[in-house]
C-alpha cells in the first residue's frame, strides 16, 4: 500500500454522507494491509451493552450476534484493554492480565471459527462514550505490519473515527437525558446524602428530590439511584 | 461558559496575573501531567515559541484561567516548522501569515470530560471565532491523534499534512482545520449560543502581518 492510497481514503472520508459507504470503503482499503474485518464502537464498561455502542459493524455475519448474545465484551481481553489505553496496539500485545484469562482465551478461540485470528486496535476519543475503539481483524495467525503500514493504518483509523463523529447527529445531545436539577440531586447522592439531606441543601421538599431521582432512574432505565449515579458518571454527565 | 481574552504583545501588560497563572497551569499540564517538557525551577512553562509573534487566547471562568490556546503565524518559526517538519510529507510545511499554528491548549482537570458542550468545545468555538475575525484561512498544527474525533464531532474539516506518527509512545498528526462561517456556526449550535465568547481589551494587534505592513512591536 502506498501513502497516496491513504490520503485518497482521507479525502473520500469527508464525502461519505452515511456510515454504510464509509464502512465499505474502509474495509476495502484496509484489505490491502491484511485486514478483512473491522468494528468501530464505544468501549463498553462494567456490563454496558455493546450493541447500541457500535458505530461501524464490519464483523463477519454470525460473530457479532454470538459476541453480543454471549456477552463476550465483559471477558474479551482486547475489549477490556481498549478501555484502558489511549494508544494503538496489536491484540497480541494485550497484557496477560486481561488476555490470559479463561474467558478471553475462549473468546479468541471462538473467533477463529469466523476467520478472526489476530488484529490491531486504535482507541480514540468519543463524545458519547468513555472512549471508542476501531479494531481491525485479520485471518492471519499473527498480523504483521511494517512501521510504515502501522502509520498508514492509524492515519486511516483516525480519519474514519472523525468522520463517524461528524455523521452522528447531535440531536440527542441537545438536551441530554438529565435536567440540571436531576444532575444536582445525583451529585448529592454521590456525596452520600439522603433525600432528606439533599432536600435541605437544595431548599426543596423531600418529595421533589425523590421525584428528580425517580426521573433520573427512568432516564437510564435502571432500578436504583446508585445505578443512576454510576450511569451518569459513566456518560460524563456529572463529575462527583 | 468561559470568556476568552485575546492577549498579545500590545495588551499583555493588562494581563500580568492571568498570564502568570497561564504559565503555571501550562507547567502543571505539560511538565507534570504530559511529561513533554522538563521541569522549570520557577514553575512556569515557556518555550522558544513564546515570542511577540504569538497571540494567546486565555479562557477565563470564575476568575480562573481554565483553558488556553497559543496562535502563531506559520510564516514565523513555529513548532511544526522547527520540530515536526518531517510529519508534513504530503503537503509540505505551510508557511502563510493567514495560517495559524495552534498549540499549548490545556483544560484544568476539574473542567475536563464535560461532554461535547464543555470547556474544550467552548475554547474551540473561541479559536474559530478569533480566526474568522482576523481573516485566517486555517488553524492547526501537531495534534494527538486520539483527540481528532473531537474535530469531527464539531463538524470541522481537518486537512492532514502527512501521516500520523508515533513519538515517545504517543501518536501525533499534523493537520490544519479550515476556517469558515460554517465551522463557527456548527460549534455555536452545539454550544447553543449565538454570541461572541471573545473579549478584546487594550490595543489590538492584527494577527496577520503581511510583510509590507509589519509593525515593530519589540
Amino acid at each position: 500500500m502506498i501513502d497516496s492510497d491513504v490520503f485518497d481514503f482521507v479525502e473520500r472520508c469527508r464525502k461519505h454522507t452515511a456510515t454504510g459507504p464509509l464502512l465499505g470503503d474502509l474495509l476495502e482499503t484496509v484489505r490491502n494491509l491484511g485486514f478483512e474485518h473491522l468494528i468501530l464502537s464505544g468501549v463498553p464498561l462494567g456490563g454496558q451493552k455493546l450493541a447500541p455502542m457500535v458505530e461501524l459493524n464490519g464483523w463477519p455475519a454470525g460473530w457479532f450476534e454470538r459476541y453480543v448474545a454471549a456477552e463476550h465484551a465483559a471477558v474479551d481481553g482486547v475489549c477490556i484493554y481498549s478501555a484502558k489505553t489511549l494508544k494503538p496496539f496489536f491484540w497480541a500485545d494485550v497484557p496477560a492480565k486481561w488476555s490470559d484469562t479463561e474467558g478471553s482465551r475462549r473468546v479468541a478461540g471462538e473467533a477463529t471459527e469466523f476467520g478472526i485470528l489476530s488484529g490491531f486496535a486504535v482507541p480514540m476519543l468519543s463524545v458519547h462514550h468513555w472512549q471508542s475503539v476501531l479494531s481491525f481483524a485479520s485471518s492471519q495467525k499473527s498480523c504483521s505490519l511494517s512501521p510504515r503500514q502501522q502509520v498508514q493504518l492509524v492515519t486511516m483509523a483516525v480519519y474514519a473515527g472523525m468522520s463517524i463523529q461528524a455523521l452522528s447527529n447531535n440531536d440527542d445531545g441537545d438536551e441530554g437525558p438529565l435536567t440540571d436539577r436531576e444532575k444536582e440531586v445525583l451529585l448529592w447522592a454521590a456525596a452520600g446524602k439522603t433525600s432528606s439531606e439533599t432536600s435541605q441543601i437544595l431548599g426543596l421538599t423531600e418529595r421533589t428530590v425523590k421525584w428528580h431521582s425517580t426521573r433520573a432512574r427512568e432516564a437510564f432505565g435502571v432500578a436504583t439511584t446508585t445505578q443512576a449515579v454510576v450511569e451518569a458518571v459513566r456518560r460524563r454527565l456529572i463529575h462527583p | 461558559m468561559i470568556k476568552v481574552h485575546v492577549v498579545n504583545a500590545l495588551n499583555k501588560h493588562l494581563y500580568e496575573n492571568e498570564f502568570d497563572e497561564f504559565l503555571r497551569r501550562r507547567h502543571d499540564f505539560f511538565v507534570h501531567q504530559k511529561r513533554w517538557r522538563p521541569p522549570s525551577p520557577d514553575g512556569r512553562e515557556l518555550d522558544q515559541f513564546d515570542t511577540d509573534t504569538a497571540t494567546y487566547l486565555l479562557g477565563i471562568e470564575d476568575g480562573r484561567v481554565v483553558t488556553s490556546a497559543r496562535l502563531i503565524p506559520t510564516s514565523e518559526p513555529h513548532m511544526v516548522s522547527e520540530v515536526f517538519s518531517h510529519m508534513c510529507e504530503k503537503s509540505g510545511v505551510p508557511r502563510r501569515p493567514d495560517w495559524a499554528e495552534w498549540t499549548r491548549t490545556f483544560v484544568v482537570p476539574d473542567k475536563r470530560s464535560t461532554g461535547l458542550r464543555g470547556t474544550l468545545t467552548q475554547l474551540c468555538c473561541a479559536v474559530m471565532e478569533y480566526a474568522l475575525d482576523e481573516g485566517l484561512a486555517a488553524v492547526g498544527g501537531v495534534q494527538e491523534t486520539y483527540f481528532m474525533p473531537h474535530h469531527g464531532a464539531l463538524k470541522w474539516r481537518a486537512e492532514p499534512m502527512g501521516m500520523a506518527r508515533e513519538q515517545n509512545g504517543e501518536w501525533y498528526i499534523v493537520a490544519y482545520i479550515h476556517v469558515n462561517e460554517a465551522a463557527l456556526a456548527s460549534v455555536r449550535k452545539i454550544l447553543g449560543i449565538d454570541y461572541s465568547l471573545l473579549v478584546r481589551r487594550g490595543t489590538q494587534l492584527p494577527f496577520i502581518q503581511w510583510p509590507e505592513t509589519r509593525l515593530d512591536v519589540a
